[in-house]
């Protein structure tokens, strides 16, 4: 956290609503893909993100300075869409659905949306097979590149258990890739060589 | 065939670090394999997808809303800080009340309660006829201004406390209890 966002940080634990604006903008996305990977559909990681940083003002006192304020951020994210996921049954994912993204690609042709659109899908589906904490734990470590002490952290775990799950969670995924990408049996082995070869 | 530890070589390697005679061994078990092959071609493509998938941004004006939404509900919270502090407060004095009044019931008989009420009522009637009598002989005893300066001091002090009251409530119905 940079001297900034320190003075943010203070303003917020004064109460003050603009501190809270700057910090929300500085820390939106990393939440919000928490919670949309998580959740997979827009609405609900939208609401996820807001209570994700109301929850994080109420308890702005409890922060503790010497840890991330970014972990501490996506340690309420998770344990919020954790919660979720195991309330509610995952809703279906359509291709309509699919946000927009950081790609530096500007303008990209239709045959590379419905790439990027398929390939979205894809990973939608392959996330879903996962259960949530699993999920949450597969996020940290590709999207947020989360070493397994910083995942540990933030999901509350050992990192024994963070291992173990992370080693569960892939090995479900690429079991399930078959079964998620339409033409994996048949072209699988003439697109892609191993990496052990 | 045994799968271990070449399952844990292929879905940790590029975090593992494999030594060169692990590597050998892998690539060997893998042209003998065809589950391991599997495995390893499937992960290949989950891993590639999963670090070629960008971050989603918020949607637009995101931070808008999240401000909104922080106005909102702190007044929400500070509304129901309220109600609870209110209802406490009626809950603690009903209570008090009822005990108060069981306690008697149990206690005493209702002649009594009846007396000791009429007792009490007396007794202010008795005081209040007190404090009238010292004021009237004050008023005659002492110079004219001791007494108004005494009416004054009553009357200041119940303003202010009544202001001070006001103040109190107006900061429970803004900003909540705490």
């Amino acid at each position: 956290m940079n001297v900034q966002e320190a003075g943010w940080l203070q303003g917020v634990l004064k109460g003050d609503e603009e501190a809270f604006a700057r910090l929300v903008e500085a820390y939106q996305t990393p939440v919000y893909n928490l919670c949309y990977r998580m959740l997979g559909n827009m609405e609900e990681a939208e609401d996820a993100a807001q209570e994700t940083f109301w929850r994080a003002f109420k308890a702005i006192r409890r922060y503790d300075p010497n840890r991330s304020f970014i972990t501490w951020l996506l340690s309420i994210a998770a344990h919020y869409c954790i919660d979720q996921q195991r309330r509610f049954t995952p809703p279906s994912l359509s291709i309509e659905w699919m946000p927009d993204e950081d790609i530096p690609d500007a303008a990209p042709n239709p045959e590379q949306e419905v790439y990027r659109s398929e390939e979205q899908r894809m990973l939608h589906n392959l996330l879903n097979q996962l259960n949530p904490q699993d999920r949450a734990v597969i996020i940290l470590r590709y999207w947020h590149e989360m070493s397994h002490e910083e995942i540990a952290q933030t999901l509350s775990l050992t990192e024994s258990a963070v291992k173990s799950r992370l080693h569960r969670a892939r090995l479900q995924l690429a079991n399930s890739w078959p079964s998620v990408h339409p033409d994996a049996h048949n072209s699988e082995k003439e697109k892609y060589e191993s990496r052990a070869f | 065939m045994n799968h271990e530890p070449f399952e844990t070589w292929i879905l940790s390697q590029k975090e593992e670090n494999l030594t060169p005679q692990q590597q050998t061994d892998l690539q060997e078990h893998l042209e003998d394999c065809p589950i391991c092959q599997q495995l390893d071609t499937s992960w290949a493509n989950v891993e590639n997808l999963l670090i070629c998938s960008p971050m989603v941004s918020a949607p637009l004006g995101f931070t808008q809303r999240a401000q909104d939404g922080l106005v909102k509900r702190r007044q929400r919270e500070h509304q129901l800080q309220i109600r609870r502090f209110f209802l406490f407060t009626f809950v603690f004095l009903a209570v008090t009340s009822l005990a108060l009044t069981a306690g008697m019931i149990l206690f005493l008989s209702p002649l009594e309660i009846l007396v000791n009420a009429m007792h009490i009522f007396a007794r202010c009637a008795l005081f209040l006829q007190q404090v009238e009598n010292v004021l009237r002989i004050a008023v005659t005893i002492l110079p004219p201004i001791i007494p108004l300066a005494l009416i004054t001091a009553i009357f200041g002090t119940f303003t202010i406390l009544s202001f001070v009251w006001s103040l109190a409530m107006m900061r429970i119905s803004v900003k909540g209890v705490l």
